[in-house]
């Protein structure tokens, strides 16, 4: 165990999930927020050395079980097979995953290859998940992604043919000028390549986006709400009939196949970030890597911890954290964790927004479509 | 104080070399321009202290070129006759809703400069103040300014002084302030036309009449006196002969125009009075100071309370706010006597203060200081009149406050006070206005032509009507041409409804309001429309309803939110996510509940504006 502590005191009793942030693109897909930079080889591998320095200053012992590691980005894909082994063996060294235990990556379509697949496989990855977002080629080009649908079915079935028994699928709903018949060719496209999991994202015109930065002349609309509730009905519908469960506001998965590391979050369990941009959550601390990749590397290379942001929670926010987030599950709260805030959910209740069954506080169809405004009754005194 | 005996002070100046006089204008017609150019020829202010418009101290009577308080100056001039005298010039408020102080100001006078603007001629505001000088018995010296501008119309405002306020251009002068040019001219006509003051033959008790007062955090209440008999000095006992307040005086002198101490006040003089009194609720415009002791004489005339005619409530915008707001509504008062608060509440509002105020201008005025000045934020409710409400068995009862108003069963009916306005505009514009006036309830009884392009209607209007946006619809119909000034005429019975906002079924009480019944309908239309913009949707249905008393006869529905969702919500995200919705949450906060309803600030403000 590494003396300068990058964890402090609340070190997690429970091994966290583990997440590392890969900042690494080919492009700027139009709708995207996240931290990430064009891929340049000698920036990778200083990255690559630098996320092993942060994850040994980890205050936990070395190594240390974890149930699960979730790597995204950016495009971990991209990094290409050699860097993706050197990654996944500091991981298994680091954080060695437990029997059982999950281990996703992201991956996009258009960078997919065998050799890739075969060493995220090899390494000990379990789970895929795939940012398809659209089965047309004229949306692709309009959200900026840099693959095509042939694509996708390629990636998917070298996925399968690499061992790959859980794949999630990646989509995105509610794009302006999408009319109900391309969407739903997406949908039944998504169906059809028979995925263990999808994501329906209604588009959100983030800050920092491209999205949001077009000239205003140029800016698309955001679709009127009827037709983004109709949308993302479609979506429920069509993914119901073939068998995945909503589990999540935006999340589907068949029976057994909800992704843990997701879940674990929603829930309030903790979690350590690695990486630019990566955030962590400790008990009531919660800190954030600033999004910069040469303050990052710069740190690390100079014996230190990367430039953070910490943020202590109040025992009262952590609990309405919870229970907001933990909501937006379909399994909803349980009744005795959300003591205190009963003042509160009683007049959601009496309007139709939540309700309880089975001993758990839970939103209701509509409740679900208003989960922010709900939230933000929540909050508070 | 004493009564006088034989002995004259030397200070005191003989009654018949004494002019007290003040000048009546509308805004813009050079009025503070002639003041300072009276100073500057009776050397009354050093040329390096000398800025102009020196009478006018408040920014926001600079700004507005408009006089709020007093502003009395002595000045020693040397006429023709080889005499000295002492001009005493009391520049008034100009605006009617000070036609009280006006009055008291004018009561301590002879003679008024009646200024009329070449270029403009004769204005609403002139002719409201020179029926005001006519009824204080005031000798009108009329002049005509900027006669230096090439579009002066000398003949034609002549013609018009003569024909529409029927005073003699024969007695009257042409003036350029700007220049000088004429000034002396008009020095000399104050002379030989303005009559000294009289007095009562020595002995004889002392009286003052109050016609203004000042504040001063060091020294008290600095109350502005004209001496009409005996004389005042440092030392003497007085007594309020309307507040009964008894007071020693501590100084008193002449306006220079700054404060100058002085020995002695003597008959006829204008000065200020220091005294022991620090409550300037002690202190009434238009009471008589005398003698605490000897023979009481009689009050001088003209004395009264003054009552607010228009009411508002001010809430702070930030409830934390309250106690500040409180404190600045009693510094404002110190100097404003006519202005009074009470606490009041509001359900929707939280708590506040009721506000009395003499006018429109009065109201605005405040509510400007309080932002500008004191810095607080504020929101005010729709600005309402006193209304006098006739109940079963004879009781009438006055109600400032919709609120307030008694259960309609038990009204026998209402009166509103009326005012007396005199629109001036131009010819082609007589139509619209004509228009304008009838849409706000009012008759036009007169109409008199000014000269060939512009007419002056007099017209009588409930008050009520031209509360809010009158002023804003004359100007534009008549492209900023047409003036308007009022003097209150009375009450006047009147179909009144109390007009109710509803919104989710709970009436809003800062909406209230009294309204004629044939223009409940379109007024509770325009509110709930307006209120619809403003209103965020909710996770319900809000109906907002217009009503009167229980019958509904306006609606408009803000749809439910239907969908408010964040799709991506990953374990990085949460923190920033929390974050965005406390503070949206914030945001809710500051809003207004009114039942489970968030109303936005802007509401309040925007149904105010959604006038006719």
């Amino acid at each position: 165990m590494n003396s300068s502590t990058s964890l402090r005191p609340g070190a997690p009793p429970e091994p966290a999930g583990i997440y590392v942030h890969v900042p690494f693109c080919d492009g700027k897909c139009v709708y995207c927020a996240f931290y990430s930079v064009m891929l340049d080889p000698a920036l990778a591998d200083r990255w690559l050395a630098a996320l092993e320095l942060e994850m040994r200053r980890c205050a936990l012992p070395e190594p240390v079980e974890t149930g699960t590691i979730y790597v995204g980005g950016g495009t971990p894909t991209i990094l290409g097979s050699k860097r993706i082994e050197r990654l996944c063996s500091g991981l298994r060294r680091r954080f060695p995953l437990r029997r059982n235990g999950e281990w996703s990556v992201e991956a996009n379509p258009g960078t997919l290859t065998r050799e890739t697949l075969e060493t995220l496989a090899a390494a000990g990855v379990n789970r895929l998940s795939l940012g398809a977002q659209s089965f047309d080629d004229r949306v692709l080009l309009r959200l900026g992604r840099r693959h095509t649908a042939a694509d996708i079915f390629r990636a998917f079935d070298l996925a399968r043919e690499a061992g790959f028994r859980n794949i999630g699928l990646d989509l995105i709903a509610c794009v302006p000028g999408v009319g109900p018949r391309t969407w739903q060719r997406t949908l039944d496209s998504a169906v059809a390549l028979r995925p263990e999991h999808v994501s329906v994202y209604a588009l959100t015109f983030e800050e920092g986006s491209r999205l949001c930065a077009r000239s205003p002349g140029a800016r698309l609309r955001a679709k009127p709400d009827r037709e983004q509730l109709n949308d993302l009905r479609r979506a429920e519908k069509a993914l119901s009939q073939a068998g995945f469960r909503r589990y999540e506001i935006s999340n589907y998965a068949r029976p057994g196949f909800e992704c843990r590391h997701n879940t674990a979050c929603w829930r309030g369990e903790d979690y350590l970030g690695f990486g630019p941009a990566a955030a962590s959550c400790s008990g009531l601390l919660r800190w954030a890597n600033a999004p910069d990749l040469a303050s990052y590397l710069a740190a690390l290379e100079g014996g230190g911890d990367p430039p953070r942001e910490f943020d202590e929670l109040t025992p009262r926010i952590r609990a309405a954290e919870r229970l907001i987030f933990g909501l937006r599950m379909l399994e909803g709260v349980q009744l005795e964790a959300v003591g205190g805030f009963e003042r509160k959910l009683e007049p959601l209740r009496e309007q139709r927004l939540v309700e309880i069954k089975d001993g758990r506080w839970r939103m209701s169809r509509r409740g679900l479509d208003l989960a922010d405004a709900i939230a933000v009754e929540l909050l508070g005194d | 104080m004493s009564a006088d005996g034989a002995t004259v002070f030397s200070m005191a100046t003989e009654l018949s070399r004494i002019r007290n006089y003040c000048i009546i204008a509308h805004i813009d017609h050079g009025k503070s321009t002639l003041a300072d150019r009276m100073l500057q020829m009776t050397h009354s202010v050093e040329d390096r202290d000398f800025r102009d418009q020196l009478l006018d101290s408040m920014d926001l009577e600079r700004e507005r070129g408009i006089t709020i308080k007093s502003h009395p100056v002595t000045m020693q001039y040397q006429a023709l006759d080889g005499m000295v005298y002492e001009f005493n010039l009391i520049d008034t408020p100009g605006h009617v809703d000070f036609s009280y102080e006006v009055s008291r100001s004018m009561a301590a006078c002879e003679g008024a400069v009646l200024l009329v603007d070449a270029s403009q001629g004769v204005e609403a505001q002139t002719v409201a103040n020179a029926y005001l000088a006519a009824e204080n018995n005031l000798e009108i010296i009329p002049v005509i300014n900027k006669i230096d501008l090439p579009v002066a119309k000398v003949e034609e405002v002549s013609h018009q002084i003569e024909e529409v306020l029927g005073i003699d251009m024969g007695q009257g002068a042409l003036v350029s302030a700007r220049t000088g040019a004429g000034i002396r001219e008009l020095m000399e006509r104050i002379v030989r036309q303005v009559p000294p003051p009289k007095t009562e033959p020595a002995p004889c008790p002392a009286r003052a009449l109050v016609f203004d007062s000042v504040y001063d955090a060091f020294r008290g209440v600095v109350v502005y006196v004209r001496v009409v008999d005996g004389h005042v000095r440092a030392g003497d006992r007085v007594r309020m002969l309307g507040t009964g307040t008894v007071a020693e005086i501590k100084e008193v002198g002449f306006f220079t125009p700054k404060f100058k101490p002085a020995q002695a006040l003597g008959p006829g003089q204008v000065g200020y009075i220091v005294s022991t009194i620090k409550e300037p609720r002690e202190v009434r415009i238009g009471d008589t100071i005398s003698g605490a002791s000897g023979p009481v004489p009689q009050q001088l005339p003209g004395f009264k309370n003054i009552h607010p005619m228009v009411f508002s409530g001010i809430y702070p915008v930030d409830t934390v706010d309250y106690e500040k707001l409180k404190a600045s509504l009693g510094k404002l008062s110190l100097n404003d006597s006519a202005f009074s608060f009470t606490p009041e509440s509001s359900v929707a509002l939280g708590f506040g203060f009721r506000c009395g105020f003499l006018g429109l201008l009065h109201l605005e005025i405040i509510q400007e200081r309080l932002r500008r000045e004191y810095d607080v934020d504020i929101i005010s409710t729709y600005p309402a009149v006193v209304y006098h409400v006739a109940l079963e068995g004879g009781e009438i009862v006055n109600v400032d406050n919709p609120t307030h108003l008694p259960d309609q069963s038990r009204i026998e009916f209402i009166e509103e006070p009326m005012i007396k306005a005199f629109i001036i505009c131009m010819n082609e514009n007589i139509g619209d206005i004509m228009r304008l006036v009838m849409d706000r309830r009012g008759e036009v009884e007169k109409t008199d032509t000014l000269d060939v392009r512009r007419v002056m209607l007099t017209c009588r209007m409930p008050l009520n009507e031209i509360l809010v946006d009158f002023n804003d619809y004359l100007k534009s119909v008549s492209h900023g041409y047409a003036s308007m000034d009022y003097e209150h005429s009375g009450y006047a019975q009147s179909d009144l409804v109390k007009l109710d906002i509803l919104l989710n079924g709970e009436c809003v009480d800062a909406f209230s309001c009294l309204i004629h019944r044939s223009k409940a309908e379109s007024r509770g239309r325009q509110m709930c429309a307006a209120l619809k913009e403003v209103i965020p949707a909710h996770m319900f249905a809000v109906p907002i309803q217009a009503a009167i008393g229980k019958t509904v006869i306006a609606r408009e529905t803000i749809k439910a939110l239907r969908k408010d969702v964040t799709a991506k919500c990953y374990g990085g995200d949460i923190t920033r996510k929390r974050k965005l919705l406390e503070r949206q949450k914030e945001g809710k906060k500051r809003m207004k509940q009114v039942g489970k309803v968030s109303v936005p600030q802007e509401a309040f403000i925007s149904v105010l504006k959604s006038g006719s």
